[in-house]
């Protein structure tokens, strides 16, 4: 049987066609004729790929690049919207090292990550893998897992504010059914970044679940029952077979919350606390905002966005291995 | 037989129908209404003014057939104000007309958002420089620089703060509500007899007063015989006079009878918390009074300030509306007549202040019937203009970006004293210094 030259099938209509055309339709086409099916496919494959990505690419130049590579040049500006921007190098960055705030809403950020992630990811493995033992009702419980998806951020955090209220909130009425006396969680500098993870992560959960159950679900029940068959308890099948399945799923779950963590905690911490009690609770992102808009110190402010930006980019390439390592795409 | 085919059936041909259906835009367009050539204003105003405004501009789109008013929302908090008039001017897409606070009077007159309305107060027609009350036509009047003497801004009210009580509050604990004799002695003993508490939890206030706000604090400092700022136009927070302004107050937030912005901000401010019950007075103007009477369920009425060392004094301002640069090239006249009927008795005026929401600027409508006699609560409204009488603004000087500071510097300081027990001088010290710092950097550019 003839072989054909180019098993891809978008690629053997052009040959497809000229075998049709030629009289003798069972014949190999020439080298000639060859060449010229390369170069269509190759053309008719450039533009498919520029309809399809194109799009994107340009949107994504326009809206993230090009904001990006703006907020990098103006920090190297004086400018509070009014006046001509006046240029003054690394003056912006100098002063970082200096400002205490910016100083301490580094480290709050940093707080919060570690508060935020950790917690979002062990959760979200172990509920995956309740959702995944398919328990009787487990369909009821993955719809409220899913609730704080439809919800705002905005709506959350107002909701949230009422739950913490020392007053009527139901969180300290629950601790008091127990004898446990409630705090002013969001008025105590040292309970406010805690009652805002907790916020976080229950706004984080639901992603990462979801991304998990998916995850399980690809684990092929070979492996699992050849486990079993050798006697592996769930500890050890957890252990050798879950969790090697699920690393790549894993550090896209950490990126995905350290992502949302640094950037959606701003509306959660805006309507909470507002950066309060004594800045306890002033991330970056918060502080930035404050430079930027209370204070029209937009060149500062976004020496502070670059300072913001590095730090993403390294945690990205942190959890980002290489592919090698990892085998297998997520 | 449908009414078509009978129409098709009466020997009318296919082409006259279709003629007749082609000559029907030219006949509404040789009959067109007025509205067809209408002039448009357009106008950027405060978010909540919204309720406020509509019935304002549909009654002088009925005085004035033709005329269309075109309304877009602008913030009503500052930086979010400032950032979205500072970002319309830069795109040329700034209102005819718009809204704008006292604190960003300089700020947006510098920048050119708004322009000198010298130009319409002196263009002949009732509404000029003297039509309104001094100090608060005085918040937008330039008092320095390269605009000085510009007028950059109509104020919209006359705002004075008093004190919103409930009276079933009072009568429920047997005490005789607020009057002109209340001295702030009697304010906080009152106070703590109103308070009621759940263990260490204060369930209901006897006051909410925003203790940050500089219509509180100001007040405060110059009824004890100082003034907020220096000669050189820096913060004086250390003064005896400041220090016990802001420890008399923090005091009875420490005592749990006074909620301050930390407390109210799970009550959605002062406002919030007085309408929920949660507080029995509060400290506000007359804006606040549309929504206090929507939300309350309980009777209130309001009174003055209580006096401090024998001395009255209470915050003031108001918000403004000016015309901006494109709104006096492209629509002057059709401004001025608006802001003319705007101000005018029989026109805005009544159906702005019917809303319950504003005290007229004009002085002539200081006892005008359109806004005294409306039905309370409020019942006593005499007391929104006597306390201009003792009225204290915020130093116009200070420039937009220092204010923010300022108000961050003071909430620090509040949450250290009340939260963490922290020395209210020596926090107030701290503060003082950042704000300088802030002052001083600003008043070298």
């Amino acid at each position: 049987m003839q072989r054909h030259p180019f098993p891809d099938r978008a690629a053997a209509l052009p040959i497809a066609a000229i075998q049709t055309a030629r009289p003798d339709a069972a014949s190999a086409p020439s080298a000639l004729e060859i060449k010229q099916a390369r170069k269509a496919v190759s053309a008719f494959s450039l533009l498919w790929t520029l309809i399809f990505v194109g799009p994107n690419a340009v949107l994504f130049t326009i809206f993230i690049v090009g904001p990006i590579l703006a907020a990098f040049g103006l920090s190297l500006f004086q400018w509070d919207l009014i006046t001509a921007p006046q240029f003054i190098g690394l003056d912006n960055f100098a002063f970082i090292l200096q400002d205490s705030r910016a100083i301490n809403s580094i480290w709050r950020t940093g707080y919060l990550l570690v508060a935020g992630v950790i917690p979002t990811v062990i959760l979200a493995f172990l509920l995956a893998n309740l959702i995944n033992t398919r328990f009787p009702g487990y369909s009821v419980f993955r719809t409220f897992y899913l609730l704080p998806i439809v919800i705002s951020f905005v709506a959350s955090a107002v909701l949230w504010r009422f739950i913490y209220d020392p007053r009527v909130g139901a969180l300290n009425a629950i601790l008091g059914y127990f004898g446990v006396e409630g705090q002013n969680w969001l008025q105590d500098t040292f309970w406010a970044m805690p009652a805002v993870s907790l916020v976080i992560i229950w706004m984080r959960l639901p992603l990462a679940i979801i991304l998990y159950l998916a995850a399980l679900q690809q684990i092929s029940p070979q492996q699992l029952e050849a486990a079993e068959i050798d006697g592996a308890t769930t500890w050890q099948k957890l252990r050798h077979v879950i969790l090697p399945n699920v690393k790549p799923v894993t550090f896209l779950v950490v990126v995905i919350t350290v992502n949302g963590i640094i950037f959606e905690s701003f509306d959660v911490i805006r309507v909470m606390t507002g950066g309060g009690p004594l800045r306890s609770t002033e991330v970056l992102i918060i502080y930035i905002y404050e430079m930027a808009f209370g204070q029209l110190r937009l060149g500062y402010a976004s020496a502070l966005a670059t300072v913001l930006f590095v730090i993403v980019a390294a945690l990205a390439l942190l959890f980002t291995p290489p592919r090698r390592r990892i085998g297998a795409r997520p | 037989m449908t009414t078509v085919r009978k129409i098709l059936h009466s020997g009318t041909s296919r082409r006259t129908i279709l003629a007749g259906l082609a000559a029907i835009p030219l006949g509404f367009a040789a009959g067109r209404p007025a509205f067809a050539q209408s002039q448009t204003l357009t106008i950027g105003i405060l978010d909540f003014l919204e309720l406020s405004l509509k019935p304002v501009f549909e009654a002088y789109q009925a005085a004035r057939p033709g005329t269309l008013i075109e309304y877009s929302m602008l913030p009503s908090t500052g930086a979010e104000l400032r950032q979205t008039l500072l970002t319309r001017r830069i795109s040329g897409t700034l209102p005819d007309i718009t809204y704008l606070a006292d604190i960003f009077s300089t700020q947006f007159a510098e920048a050119g958002i708004t322009t000198d309305m010298r130009a319409f107060l002196t263009s002949g027609g009732p509404i000029n420089e003297g039509s309104f009350a001094a100090p608060f036509l005085g918040q937008y009047l330039m008092a320095g620089g390269d605009l000085q003497g510009g007028i950059f801004g109509l104020p919209y009210g006359a705002d004075t703060v008093v004190i919103f009580y409930n009276k079933t509050h009072f009568d429920a604990a047997g005490l005789p509500y607020p009057d002109d004799t209340w001295t702030f002695e009697k304010q906080a003993e009152v106070m703590r007899a109103l308070t009621v508490k759940d263990g260490a939890v204060t369930t209901r206030y006897g006051a909410a007063i925003n203790v940050p706000w500089h219509a509180t604090y100001v007040p405060g400092i110059e009824a004890r015989g100082d003034t907020l700022l220096n000669d050189e136009g820096l913060y004086k927070l250390t003064t005896p006079a400041a220090i016990e302004t802001f420890t008399s107050l923090w005091n009875l937030v420490n005592e749990g009878v006074l909620a301050s912005e930390t407390q109210l901000r799970q009550q959605g401010g002062t406002l919030g918390a007085f309408t929920s019950g949660t507080a029995s007075m509060f400290q506000g103007v007359r804006a606040h009074v549309p929504s206090v009477r929507a939300a309350m369920t309980d009777d209130w009425d309001v009174a003055l300030v209580p006096t401090i060392n024998g001395v009255r004094k209470t915050g003031m301002g108001s918000i403004a509306q000016a015309i901006t640069p494109s709104g006096q090239a492209n629509n002057p006249e059709l401004a001025y007549d608006f802001l003319n009927w705007f101000y005018s008795e029989d026109g805005g005026m009544k159906v702005l202040t019917a809303t319950y929401g504003v005290v007229p600027p004009v002085t002539e409508l200081f006892d005008s019937p359109i806004w005294l006699d409306l039905p309370g609560p409020p019942y006593d409204n005499r007391v929104f203009s006597e306390s201009i009488t003792f009225g204290t603004m915020n130093p116009t000087q200070i420039p937009a970006s220092v204010q923010s500071v300022v108000d961050s510097q003071l909430r620090v300081a509040e949450e250290a004293v009340t939260l963490t027990g922290a020395d209210i001088a020596t926090s107030l010290a701290e503060a003082e210094a950042i704000i300088n710092e802030a002052m001083a950097l600003e008043l070298a550019q």
